[in-house]
């Protein structure tokens, strides 16, 4: 059995992931809104009540590949003066564990 | 129908509130004359999540000690690990490294006074005999064992200086002998009935017990055996309900009042089985969430266990703690709160979790369009509030909702301001400017007793300022300088007990850590790994630090990272759902409830908010109903 569920939600805000929720099942957020969620039950039951579109692993790897391709691009793009800035640094690769 | 005097002998106590319970009230029946509700204190049993280990998830390693001090040494990633981590009841702070990257160690002892041997080294594959002794900081070498083993993990039980090894593996076979080791060397005892490896142990060397792991080849089974020793002998006792191999327990434990704890059945899955021992009969406990094996374990009775680490399907570095408690621990966690009107990274937080504002910041990622906008934060919704006086992105703040301070930052040039500004509540007003212009200083304090510390100081990004400077209320003056110029930092506290915590110094990012007093800065316990952008709050003795850019070896990559600090030592803490840098901080929050809004996810900004809420403890009171 896989150790982890993949699915595609938009973060709503307050009460989108509670201090329980925390609790109960592994939660981790990325980019694209993708969000990696541990398989149990609990886990399982929040991701279908976010209505989130479920995802295979490389589904959501490839989405977030995306996002992170389109940020660097944006960041090549910079001013040398704005590539300078600490502030900016390029987005690094992001590798689902 | 009897009444409860005439089945116990006694009457009810009748307390015009609720008494203050300790685990002796366990059982005990009151009447609450004040509610008048009849109420007993009940205990329960459970495990409870808690925070990671700080370094790589592992597997095979070896562990000792009790909840609330717990030693983690060596493991498997894969590839061996020298890495050496302690517990504190809330979280993970690393220590020095073990002598050898080690894979199944023995561990015995408490965590200030272990003995560690054994486990295999690789590649060339050895089992080791080597011996170590550790006093909570350091390592010292000791007698070696007579014959390397591997495969001990928390097998081990007793004393710094009256320790018991048994069992373990070698390329031979699985291994029924013992050695008992004195504080300097190791001395063969009789044999163990059933030749075992990653078994239990547990008590001490002359009222130990070892229980499940695996046994003899060919067939490698999860056992269910159990054997006490007097200090003499091994003898078989009651076995367990449930085989388990690759377990752990409350090593530290006594004989008669133990924890055993996930582990795998034959041929190999893990499992989350737990079970107590009294001395005479097994009881199966409530699982542990994660069933996994090959993990870390310690404890000190049958009501307190700690089990971490391990592999599931993977290794992993979770942490669960295992409590019979009359009262119920809840764990600490992020959770989401309202999102902000304006996606915004490097703004500037302040006030509380339920009363809590951002102003300013960097709407754009990457590039920079800065902002002079505010909201505030009622614990659910974000509301627009009036616009700072002026535009600014990575200034810092302090102070509460209704008396805010925001200082220095960018005002849309690679150079550093000067400004200050001060929030009633519904207004800004400007400030006394401050002497050196800089932006992204750490900052904390009071409207009237405020500290601004490092930033840059420079447009051409060539490195971190050093200065420091103190605010009166209504002037800032020169202070001496941190030790380590730095921007990006975090800073937390007050005017005369503040933190400045990591940071960078242009290019890398620092671990560095240090205290003011009001007068001068001094070093303190570093971070485990360098980290900037953080976000920030609480107090010298009870701060919290969370997100930020992280570099644990590998160049620095975004973190959801959250770590507590007591005045002397950083622990872990459950980590944010989503890894981000730049986020606002509710910077007039506690270690145990605190915001971090917006930030830098991934390009574009983010609006969204995690809310923070520390480990509570209430007691279990059941009323009683009539019908």
């Amino acid at each position: 059995m896989a150790h982890f569920i993949y699915g595609v939600a938009t973060n709503t805000g307050k009460g989108f992931f509670t201090a329980e929720d925390r609790r109960k099942f592994f939660l981790r957020g990325y980019p694209a809104d993708v969000w990696m969620v541990g398989n149990n039950v609990d886990g399982a039951m929040w991701l279908a009540e976010k209505g989130a579109s479920e995802k295979t692993k490389s589904e959501a790897q490839a989405l977030i590949d995306a996002e992170v391709q389109a940020a660097q691009a944006a960041w090549d793009a910079l001013s040398d003066e704005e590539k300078a800035n600490p502030g900016n640094t390029r987005p690094v690769d992001i590798t689902l564990p | 129908m009897a009444t409860y005097e005439e089945i116990h002998g006694k009457r009810v106590n009748v307390l015009d509130s609720d008494p203050t319970l300790n685990s002796s009230y366990e059982g005990q029946v009151w009447y609450n004359s004040g509610s008048g509700t009849l109420k007993s204190v009940v205990a329960v049993q459970a495990w409870v999540s808690s925070s990671s280990l700080v370094g790589a998830a592992r597997f095979a390693l070896g562990s000792s000690g009790t909840q609330t001090a717990s030693l983690s040494v060596g493991g498997e990633l894969p590839g061996y690990t020298n890495a050496v981590e302690e517990y504190n009841g809330s979280g993970w702070s690393t220590s020095t490294n073990y002598p050898l990257s080690v894979q199944g160690p023995l561990v015995a002892g408490t965590q200030t006074a272990a003995v560690a041997c054994g486990g295999n080294t690789h590649p060339p594959s050895v089992d080791r005999t080597e011996t170590f002794e550790y006093d909570g900081s350091s390592w010292t070498s000791s007698g070696a064992l007579p014959a390397g083993r591997r495969a001990l993990n928390n097998s081990g039980f007793g004393s710094q200086t009256a320790a018991v090894q048994s069992g373990g593996l070698i390329p031979g076979g699985v291994q029924n002998t013992s050695n008992e080791y004195d504080g300097s060397s190791w001395t063969a005892g009789n044999t163990i009935n059933t030749n075992r490896y990653v078994h239990a142990g547990a008590g001490t060397l002359t009222a130990g017990i070892i229980s499940s792991g695996v046994g003899a080849a060919t067939a490698y089974p999860s056992l269910t055996s159990v054997e006490e020793y007097d200090g003499t002998s091994f003898t078989a006792v009651n076995s367990m309900s449930v085989g388990k191999g690759a377990t752990a327990g409350s090593n530290q434990a006594p004989q008669t009042s133990l924890i055993v704890f996930g582990g795998n059945s034959t041929p190999g899955s893990s499992i989350n089985n737990t079970e107590s021992y009294d001395g005479t009969n097994w009881t199966t406990q409530p699982n542990i969430a994660s069933a996994r094996q090959q993990l870390g374990g310690s404890g000190s009775s049958s009501s307190s266990g700690l089990a971490f680490a391990g592999y599931t399907t993977t290794q992993v570095a979770t942490t669960e703690e295992y409590n019979s408690s009359i009262n119920t621990i809840t764990a600490a966690a992020w959770a989401s709160g309202g999102n902000l009107n304006t996606g915004r990274r490097s703004g500037a937080g302040f006030g509380t979790q339920t009363a809590g504002a951002v102003a300013a910041g960097n709407t754009s990622a990457p590039g920079t369009s800065i902002s002079s906008t505010s909201e505030e934060y009622n614990g659910t919704s974000w509301s627009e509030g009036n616009d700072m006086n002026t535009s600014r992105t990575n200034a810092n703040a302090y102070g509460p909702q209704t008396a805010g301070n925001v200082v220095m930052g960018s005002e849309g040039t690679p150079a550093g301001s000067n400004k200050y500004e001060t929030y009633d509540g519904t207004s800004y007003s400007n400030g006394p400017t401050t002497n050196q212009a800089r932006f992204a200083p750490g900052a904390c304090g009071t409207s009237t007793a405020g500290l601004a510390f490092g930033g840059y100081s420079d447009p051409g990004y060539t490195g971190g300022a050093n200065l420091s400077e103190e605010y009166n209320g209504s002037a800032w003056a020169e202070g001496n300088n941190l030790n380590t110029g730095r921007y990006d930092v975090a800073g937390f506290g007050i005017q005369t007990a503040a933190v400045a915590v990591g940071g960078a110094d242009a290019p890398a990012a620092l671990s560095n850590v240090e205290h003011y007093d009001g007068t001068s800065w001094t070093n303190a316990t570093a971070l485990a790994n360098p980290q900037r952008n953080m976000g920030a709050c609480g107090v010298q003795t009870a701060g919290l630090i969370f997100s930020g850019n992280l570099n644990t070896g590998g160049g620095e990559a975004k973190t959801g990272l959250t770590q507590g600090y007591d005045g002397t030592t950083w622990s872990t803490r459950p980590s944010m759902s989503t890894s981000r840098i730049q986020v606002s901080p509710a910077h007039a929050g506690t270690s145990t409830s605190t915001f971090a809004a917006g930030g830098n996810v991934q390009n574009p900004v983010t609006n969204v908010t995690e809310e923070f809420t520390g480990e509570t403890e209430t007691a279990n009171i059941t009323t009683f109903s009539v019908s």
